[in-house]
């Protein structure tokens, strides 16, 4: 109960009133089976591999929404975490000829490890300290990527031809098998922040030593949210190398990083839904701004910045408070009539 | 002993540059609590100002100097009335503060891209001329006017921030906004001017370092990653510190990339960088991360 | 609270939406690629070009873009080809997962012919598997990497390269240094795909030779200071530096160079073609030399440069090295499209084994831009020419260079 108390300082954060939790619920289900339905629907190959990358992006801010969203730990360093996925997977498959599947267990374990042992350091220290210091560990794994030439191929990075490491059946189908990651993480990511839990996760985002006060196991959930990040990032970086069936440096670089944190924000911090739409946002508007030729990319800042100077919560936030309004007007309106 | 010698001056400058870069991080930081990414963008801005005055519009080098102030000036207002502001007024978390200044760097990149061009150009330096040797060691013109103008203007902002009422009370506002109101501090003004510091100490140092390696779209990420470090290296507190620690990585880069090796040199200083981070004092980490 | 277990809704969830998957994956799993490209017989005929034109690449992907707008609207204006050629531009950033949307968008939307790849090996190794898999073709414009045409990958029938590959280029660089009996040859360059790429050729190369490396050093791009990397091969007692590094950095190693008043020679890559290189180097440059594929001599490389300069400026690109690429990488199209009666895919492709270009923008004189069966790379034999700085312009350095075809 007294957790709840130390929750409501962020207003963001307010979880749906107990009456349509059970709608969201099954707003989240039907949106679930509608995704993985997608591939059959989408007739252009094109919009399939949009798809796609909404889906890898999506994973990948899911893991930084757990992080960040939930327990307020900042990390500009994702991308490392999302380059030992990718690089574990694509060298077992062609380096060893390990099977697909073993790869990305392997490769997911490997993520998970990383961050484990990398949260021992890592979360000593917080806010500003802590956006440095995985930012500093985003880039020497970048440059590790880049050095490493008889490891990791340096800059001309590992072929993985889907036809041969996945088979041309999985291939042709693996569409459903990144949309289907990305559910399993949704699903994850619910079920890790709903219930005592996820309560216990703002609390000790919006105020550590009262959580810990207050029997919280602070590190422990931190160590543990930390690590399923790694792991859902390592995840995204196995899809990505099949995806591309090229894995490079520059994929797994600070800028990354950044952009990860861009859709985190857009889509609205502490919303896994938020991941996702902001995923969407930075895939396709680029696309729809095509047309802009060179002013593609200062149209796109400058939307970015639109979105944050008017809806502090991120889009989800603002459609959010949005139905907030609508509602206060239609039962002030029913009010009135009665 | 002359390559070491040659090593420490060059590094000296260089750290100057991100000492000069982690000043202007500082300089809002402690005025607002927000930490700038568009700081790299503002140093880009200085330099790509300073091509387009002294190259293209053949301007004489005090008349470039007061254009990237005047630009970094206009920049500075714009970051502050368009971005900064109306994103306090509106209760945005501090998170979203930090995105808006990676994307107001996004839009300045984009903006000199189509301006300007996108290609590195070359700068012609302040004082043209050979390298000045002394005893094997030598130095580049422009690498002594960096270093000078540099530690001058850390001593002016120091001047500033200790000795003026103006430096005083923005401390006081970054250190406790409602207490320094009260005592009749007008917040929102001093505000903006720790911004138009800020951006026209990094454009100043964008145009300085603009002759040794050229102005280009996207030549600030590098210099303002390692400036960030200096700031966080020096504690996030005082502006002589973070100049210090500035020196002190340039001095790392430099000696690192001769004695050990050139491909793993930017590991190095990272990990020195993520090991001095975690190794810290708890103290110190505390202090800085709620100032 | 009526909310039912998280765990066993999530199973149903998983059980429901698994479900729709099979059903999918039976009824429509498998997209088809199309093949082929635009085969209809109106309208213009859309070419893709995939290249970084915004971000650090820019300064190679621009002048690529000007020339391959330059040659379109020459073929359009001349109309001898009978039909229009338009270009569907897309800026890939050199970010290979943006590339490979690039490429799937103009081989299913945009329905283009044929797809002239940027300049970074990277982005090609993304988007060349998405093109050539949808059946389209391929050329390779500007990157070096050898690595790019490779027999093995299933895309390699519709892949063609434009320009000479690293060891093309390495190969004819070699005699200047056996020319100059040097003691202690050392190489710098950056650790892009680009400096990492030519260094692996210039070991492979040497050795072949019987030459050797001393020592090589290396720094990150857009480097800030490269003192150390001077000053190491100094002291290592190096008497000839190969410099393998993009214009801006290479600027920059020229300057130290200079500043340290070290005396040796530099001989370049070809990334010294960069505008960048110049604009920054100034006089520090003075005596470099470096491959380039302009022959001042030639008739049609005049024309083409007067032709750049004219729409461009002169400052657009200085050396012309890529513009005259990106030109010539249209012509051959063009030539290849001519004779397969604008039908793309396996026709084009066969259709550009047949092709020669013998009056190409780039090219020493006597040179030829020549694809045969099997081999898919267009310089001839004797493409290049040296250069050099002097007086901060760029100037021929020498058109005797033999080179030969690795």
């Amino acid at each position: 109960m007294s957790t709840t108390a130390i929750r409501t300082q962020t207003e963001i954060a307010r979880p749906v009133r107990h009456g349509s939790r059970r709608a969201v619920f099954w707003a989240e289900v039907i949106g679930s089976v509608v995704l993985l339905a997608l591939p059959a629907i989408i007739p252009s190959a094109y919009q399939l591999r949009l798809l796609q990358d909404v889906a890898i992006w999506s994973i990948l801010a899911l893991s930084l929404t757990l992080i960040f969203g939930y327990t307020g730990q900042i990390s500009l360093g994702q991308a490392a975490f999302y380059a030992v996925g990718g690089y574990t997977s694509a060298i077992l498959q062609t380096a060893l000829g390990v099977p697909a599947p073993i790869a990305w267990v392997v490769a997911i374990a490997l993520g998970m490890g990383s961050a484990l042992i990398l949260s021992f350091p890592l979360l000593r220290i917080h806010g500003h300290f802590l956006a440095l210091g995985t930012l500093a560990l985003g880039l020497i794994v970048e440059t590790l990527l880049v050095q490493l030439v008889p490891v990791t191929g340096g800059h001309d990075g590992i072929l993985l031809p889907g036809a041969i490491h996945l088979g041309p059946w999985v291939q042709a189908r693996f569409p459903y098998i990144v949309v289907g990651f990305l559910v399993l993480a949704y699903w994850l990511v619910r079920n890790l922040t709903q219930r005592g839990m996820g309560r216990a996760f703002f609390a000790l985002r919006d105020d550590p030593d009262g959580a810990a006060a207050l029997g919280v196991p602070v590190t422990r959930y931190k160590t543990l949210v930390f690590m399923i990040g790694g792991g859902l990032a390592a995840a995204a970086g196995v899809l990505y190398a099949h995806h591309t069936q090229v894995v490079t440096p520059e994929a797994f670089g600070f800028g990354t990083s950044i952009e990860v944190l861009l859709i985190v924000i857009i889509g609205g911090m502490s919303s896994r839904i938020g991941a996702v739409i902001g995923a969407a946002v930075i895939v396709f508007v680029p696309e729809w701004l095509q047309f802009l030729q060179e002013g593609e990319n200062l149209v796109f800042g400058l939307l970015v910045l639109g979105i944050l100077l008017f809806l502090p919560g991120g889009l989800v936030g603002g459609v959010r408070s949005a139905i907030r309004s609508l509602r206060r007007t239609r039962t002030s309106g029913e009010e009135v009539s009665a | 002993m002359t390559t070491f010698l040659q090593l420490a001056v060059s590094g000296i400058a260089l750290g100057s540059i991100y000492g000069l870069v982690a000043l202007g991080f500082l300089v809002i930081y402690h005025a607002t609590g927000l930490v700038n990414f568009a700081q790299g963008q503002l140093l880009m801005a200085g330099a790509m100002t300073a091509y387009v005055l002294l190259m293209q519009l053949d301007l004489g080098y005090p008349l470039v100097l007061l254009g990237v102030v005047v630009v970094a000036l206009l920049l500075a207002l714009v970051f502050r009335y368009g971005i900064h502001r109306p994103m306090v007024r509106r209760g945005a978390p501090t998170e979203n503060m930090v995105v808006a200044t990676i994307a107001f760097g996004l839009v300045l990149t984009a903006a000199a891209e189509l301006g300007i061009g996108n290609t590195r150009y070359g700068v012609d330096p302040i004082f043209p001329g050979a390298p000045i040797a002394i005893g094997g060691v030598s130095m580049q013109t422009q690498s002594i006017v960096i270093t000078a103008v540099a530690w001058v203007l850390v001593g002016l902002v120091w001047f500033f921030f200790t000795k003026t009422l103006t430096g005083v009370s923005l401390r006081a506002v970054g250190l406790n906004r409602t207490a320094a109101a009260v005592s009749g501090v007008r917040v929102s003004r001093l505000i903006t001017v720790a911004f138009a510091l800020s951006v026209i100490v990094t454009a100043v140092g964008g145009a300085l370092v603009a002759p040794i390696i050229g102005a280009g779209p996207s030549m600030g990420l590098a210099i303002a990653v390692k400036g960030f470090a200096a700031a966080v290296l020096g504690g996030m507190s005082s502006v002589y510190r973070g100049m210090v620690a500035g020196v002190a990585i340039g001095l790392i880069e430099m000696l690192s990339s001769y004695y050990i090796s050139s491909a793993y040199a930017p590991v190095i200083a990272y990990t020195i960088l993520f090991l001095a981070l975690v190794l810290m004092p708890a103290r110190v980490r505390k202090s800085g991360a709620t100032a | 609270m009526n909310v039912p277990r998280p765990r066993r809704a999530a199973l149903a969830a998983l059980a429901l939406g698994s479900s729709i998957a099979l059903v999918g994956c039976a009824t429509a799993g498998s997209s088809e690629a199309q093949s082929g490209g635009d085969t209809s017989s109106e309208g213009p005929v859309k070419i893709g070009y995939i290249g970084a034109l915004s971000g650090g690449s820019a300064s190679l992907g621009v002048p690529i873009q000007h020339g391959i707008e330059l040659a379109i609207d020459q073929l359009n204006e001349a109309g001898d080809l009978g039909r229009e050629l338009e270009l569907v531009a897309v800026d890939d950033e050199a970010d290979a997962t943006k590339s490979a949307a690039a490429a799937q968008r103009m081989v299913t939307e945009d329905g283009v012919v044929a797809v002239l790849g940027g300049p970074n090996s990277g982005t090609v190794l993304a988007n060349n598997p998405i093109i050539t898999g949808a059946g389209v073709v391929q050329l390779i414009t500007v990157a070096q990497g050898d690595n790019l045409i490779d027999p093995e990958t299933p895309g390699a029938d519709l892949t063609y390269q434009v320009t000479e590959n690293n060891s093309y280029d390495v190969g004819a660089i070699v005699q200047l240094f056996e020319d100059g009996a040097y003691d202690a040859i050392c190489a710098v360059s950056d650790t892009t795909e680009y400096g990492q790429g030519g260094i692996q050729t210039i070991r492979t190369v040497f050795e072949e030779r019987g030459l050797e490396i001393a020592t090589a050093v290396s720094h990150e791009v857009n480097a800030t200071d490269l003192t150390p990397q001077v000053l190491s091969l100094r002291d290592a007692g190096c008497d000839a530096v190969y410099l393998f590094d993009y214009g801006q950095d290479a600027a920059l190693f020229m300057k130290t160079v200079n500043q340290v008043d070290w005396e040796v020679p530099v001989i370049g890559g070809r990334g010294l073609n960069q505008a960048a290189f110049l604009s920054i180097a100034g006089e520090a440059g003075d005596g470099i030399i470096f491959p380039s594929v302009i022959d001042p001599e030639k008739a049609s490389a005049q024309e083409f440069i007067e032709a750049y300069d004219a729409k461009f400026g002169e400052d657009d690109d200085p050396a012309h090295t890529f513009s005259a690429l990106g030109y010539d990488s249209v012509m051959l199209l063009a030539a290849g499209l001519e004779a397969s009666g604008f039908e793309g895919g396996e026709a084009l492709a066969s259709a550009l084994e047949d092709v020669t270009l013998e009056d190409a923008a780039s090219g020493k004189e006597g040179s030829t831009l020549t694809y045969t069966y099997g081999d898919h790379r267009a310089p001839s034999d004797d493409f290049l020419t040296f250069w050099t700085i002097e007086g901060g312009e760029y100037q021929l350095y020498s058109r005797d260079v033999q080179s030969t075809r690795p």
